[in-house]
């Protein structure tokens, strides 16, 4: 844009004003270059690594006490997963003895077993978010006289993102709580909890899961035994 | 600007308005019917004709027909076979749009454009498809504008068919002065429609039965851009079968102002029209500077606010006293910068300041030079995309009197592109803040996306620069060991090594180290990999760097991680790191740094004693042995921290080797972690 001014003043003012703009003009050239400085280069290499997953587990099981028929009983298992996986983890279970014909609690040599509930089968695909073939107490076969488990949804640390609600209830308290039978290795391993991703923690996942044993008064006596498996995996 | 200086500035424009009435009286140039177009022609002949016509030069024949088409028999289908005049070399005609369904029950409207460069007797005539007469009735109208955009004389256009009511056009004007027009054509043949407000009837055509043709037009051309504008009918309102085309003529922005100079009863009406938006000061309230000015019935809208000091928008007679028509690409602002970073992390190499000048730089040493541009000017003529090109001068008296410039991007010469790690070529600058390297903003609008980043060729790819923007632009370039000792150089950028249109309000200046010392530096990766790392099992990499310099009292490098937070991260989540370096006062005396397995589950590094030369090792520092127990090491500390102190120059090439050591606890998340680290070498004073 242009610009226009106008000149005025008497000589003396306009030799002050260009001393004054011949100084400020050499300040202005003086400070309008950088100094001395020494010679510089960078470079900026970028770092980079894969942090793979890790996973510790460990079980600890409360047995079952002498049992009396038609009494029922409850044992536990806490279950005890660290893992750095930041797309979750998930257990799976079954029982050695469990086969077709057989139970999973036995008396030496199978000569006597108790009678598991109907095996678990999870959702297809094991989604969490659909219900599998867990039933209420009230729902147990042969009249309740059954081992069976599941998983609880309290007793547990960082363990929300494990426990299914459609699978065992949305509760521990009898007549919400849902209970199965311990899968063999032919139907199984089977899921019984899978958290996925948003489940990591830093600090360990416990969580536990509780077993259902009522025995007949014609159930003969004897110290019974059902090997079972716990399988923890990253996701 | 204060009001004062503005009020003393439109005195002056008025003062200059009235001396002009006196002599020459200059009007804004607008889009005008000429009255050499011919009569419409109306009729079922299987080729119309206008009657023969003298359009002027330069004017554009804008070609309106109307047909009746039918489904059956094939020959009463119906379109436009041909259209053409009588010259000997004809025009060029443009078929701008075509709407309703040829060679079915249906009315069809299309409008052709042709330029007439030179002005001669012509006709023009369209020939009709239909073979059957009773089919064939039709309108031909030619429309001889001056005034209109020879290239590219239709702006908005569009239209449709079937409508069985009123016709109602909407588009918003594409330029000031631009002219609305409407074409219907009613298969069903109702009553001539009515044109809505603000539009008459240029002609018409009506048989019944047949064919209802209408050419409708804005009674005023509209007078600023981007106005809503609608071409539309009132009647009739139902029971008709209309194909309809609106179309925008769009005026020749490069015609500026012309005279009259046959008048001799002509007035010049002004009025200084209200600034939109704003106060009665004319300054807005986030700028002490930027104004809207407007004057004789020009408003000036649209832009509110600029940090820019120099930026002001005019309109009327200002503009045109002010603002050159055609563009000025003015370099305005420059800042050297240190490649030390990304372009937004960067810093200045002269503390924040623009505009300043550096001296004592070494050869073959990167260094960062952002330019600003700001079109000063106009982009009504010899408006184009420009292609920033970097080029240099070698100075004598001042870098204005440099007679001979080179592409910092040819071949040898003293200067040359520097392939900067920290940058990307031909990513976008952004509006930096001046304290890191940026620049005054010197118009109102930033332009971005732009490109403007350059470490491999000298040259920005093409783009536009309005009269409102401003283009950063950041080169990385080097002094080759050709360029002359104690050697002052200056820049500038240039339209692929063309200066029309270029201003030169600064130049940058660069003054080479006297004894033409050098330093070269690099890093042998941009990226170094740890792979897989299994949590409890440390996994390795490393950096080896190598400098070059002849200055003789050595050099010094330093480290810090880019991240203030940590060094490597993935998703917001950090890998630990060692507790960061802090050197000894001298290599003699020790730092900070431990035995590996001292927080062994961190991030952490160390210069390792082999692969690396002597002089560059310090023991006390890194350890007197690369053994498990003897080997110190460190975490990247946030902040510049020597890692390496040399006190001799390296003539020959010198390397350092530097180990990075990372292990993991168990807790740590899975996922890609990366980090960057800078090094950063500098020659000792």
């Amino acid at each position: 844009m242009r610009t226009f001014s106008r000149v005025s003043g008497t000589s003396n003012n306009r030799f002050k004003s260009f001393i004054a703009a011949l100084l400020a003009t050499v300040i202005l050239t003086y400070s309008g270059m950088y100094g001395l400085q020494a010679a510089t280069s960078s470079s900026s290499p970028t770092l980079t690594a894969t942090v793979a997953a890790a996973l510790t587990f460990t079980v600890s099981t409360d047995q079952f006490a002498t049992i009396n028929p038609g009494t029922i009983s409850y044992a536990t298992t806490t279950l005890a997963v660290a893992t750095n996986e930041s797309n979750g983890w998930n257990v799976t279970l079954y029982g050695s003895n469990k086969t077709t014909g057989n139970n999973n609690l036995q008396l030496a040599g199978n000569t006597a077993s108790i009678p598991d509930q109907t095996e678990w089968i999870p959702a297809a695909g094991n989604a969490t978010t659909s219900a599998g073939n867990s039933v209420v107490r009230a729902s147990l076969n042969s009249s309740g006289n059954v081992l069976a488990f599941r998983v609880m949804t309290a007793s547990s640390s960082n363990g929300a993102a494990f426990t299914a609600s459609t699978w065992w209830g949305t509760t521990d308290a009898d007549g919400t709580a849902k209970w199965a039978g311990i899968a063999s290795t032919t139907g199984g391993p089977r899921y019984i909890g899978s958290a996925g991703v948003g489940s990591y923690s830093a600090s360990t996942h416990l969580n536990t899961v509780q077993y259902y044993l009522l025995a007949s008064v014609t159930q003969p006596t004897g110290a019974y035994s059902a090997p079972l498996t716990y399988t923890a995996t990253s996701n | 600007m204060d009001p004062r200086k503005l009020l003393r500035i439109v005195g002056f424009v008025l003062t200059f308005v009235f001396f002009l009435c006196s002599f020459s009286l200059p009007a804004k140039a607008t889009l005008v019917i000429d009255a050499s177009s011919p009569a419409t022609v109306k009729s079922n002949a299987a080729t119309l004709t206008t009657a023969s016509f003298t359009p002027p030069a330069n004017s554009v024949l804008y070609i309106a027909v109307f047909l009746r088409s039918e489904a059956s028999p094939a020959g009463r289908n119906n379109s436009v076979s041909s259209i053409t005049d009588n010259l000997g070399y004809h025009l060029t005609y443009t078929l701008q749009g075509q709407y309703g369904t040829v060679n079915t029950d249906d009315g069809l409207v299309y409008l052709y454009t042709a330029v007439a460069t030179t002005s001669q007797a012509m006709t023009v005539s369209v020939t009709q498809a239909s073979t059957v007469s009773t089919a064939r009735d039709a309108m031909l109208r030619v429309v001889v504008i001056n005034g209109a955009r020879l290239s590219g004389p239709v702006g908005q256009i569009g239209g449709g068919r079937g409508v069985t009511g009123v016709v109602s056009d909407t588009y918003t004007s594409s330029a000031h002065g631009s002219w609305g027009w409407l074409m219907t054509a009613d298969w069903s043949a109702g009553a001539v429609p009515t044109p809505g407000t603000g539009q008459e009837t240029d002609d018409s055509y009506n048989v019944a039965s047949k064919i209802t043709d209408s050419l409708i037009k804005r009674t005023t051309t509209t007078p600023t851009a981007g106005t809503s504008v609608t071409m539309d009918t009132t009647a009739p309102v139902s029971g008709s079968q209309i194909a309809h085309l609106y179309f925008e003529m769009y005026p020749d922005p490069d015609l500026g102002y012309t005279t009259f100079a046959s008048s001799t009863n002509f007035f010049v009406n002004h009025t200084m029209l209200g600034i939109a938006g704003g106060n009665p000061t004319y300054t807005f309230s986030t700028s002490t500077t930027f104004k809207l000015l407007s004057a004789a019935q020009q408003q000036q809208t649209g832009i509110g606010t600029s940090t820019s000091s120099t930026f002001g928008l005019l309109s009327g007679f200002l503009r045109s006293l002010y603002v050159s028509p055609s563009p000025t690409y003015t370099q305005i602002h420059y800042h050297w910068r240190n490649d030390d970073g990304s372009e937004a992390a960067a810093t200045s190499k002269t503390s924040g300041v623009q505009d300043t000048d550096i001296t004592s730089l070494a050869k073959s040493t990167g260094v960062r030079l952002r330019f600003e541009v700001a079109n000063k000017g106009g982009t009504k003529v010899g408006y184009s995309t420009q292609q920033f090109r970097l080029e240099y001068g070698l100075k004598s008296t001042t870098c204005a009197d440099i007679g001979s410039w080179t592409d910092v991007g040819a071949v040898a010469g003293d200067w040359d592109m520097f392939d900067s790690s920290s940058l990307t070529e031909g990513g976008n600058t952004t509006n930096i803040a001046a304290g890191i390297g940026g620049v005054v903003d010197g118009n109102h609008t930033f332009l971005t996306p732009n490109g403007g980043i350059k470490d491999t060729s000298s040259t920005v790819s093409a783009i536009n620069l309005t009269s409102e923007q401003f283009i950063e632009l950041e080169y990385s370039i080097q002094a080759l060991s050709a360029a002359t000792d104690g050697g002052a150089y200056c820049f500038r950028v240039t339209n692929a090594g063309n200066p029309t249109n270029y201003s030169y309000t600064v130049y940058p200046q660069a003054t080479l180290a006297a004894g033409g010392g050098y330093l070269y530096f690099s890093v042998d990766g941009t990226t170094e990999g740890f792979g897989t790392v299994t949590p409890g099992t440390v996994a390795a990499t490393s950096s080896i760097l190598t400098v070059r310099t002849d200055n003789s009292t050595g050099f010094f490098v330093t480290v810090r991680r880019s991240d203030a937070t940590g060094t490597m991260s993935s998703s917001g989540t950090y890998i630990p790191d060692k507790t960061a370096w802090v050197p000894g006062a001298n290599t003699s005396l020790a730092g900070n740094a431990t035995a590996s397995t001292t927080e062994p589950l961190t991030l952490q590094f160390r210069v390792r004693q082999a692969g690396t030369d002597g002089a560059n090792y310090s023991s006390a520092w890194w350890g007197t042995a690369d053994t498990t127990v003897a080997a110190l090491f460190a975490g990247f500390p946030a902040s510049n921290q020597n890692i390496i102190d040399r006190s001799s120059s390296a003539v020959s090439t010198t390397t350092a080797y530097v180990l990075y050591n990372l292990n993991v606890p168990t807790t740590q998340k899975t996922g890609a972690y990366s980090g960057d680290i800078i090094y950063t070498v500098t020659t000792n004073i």
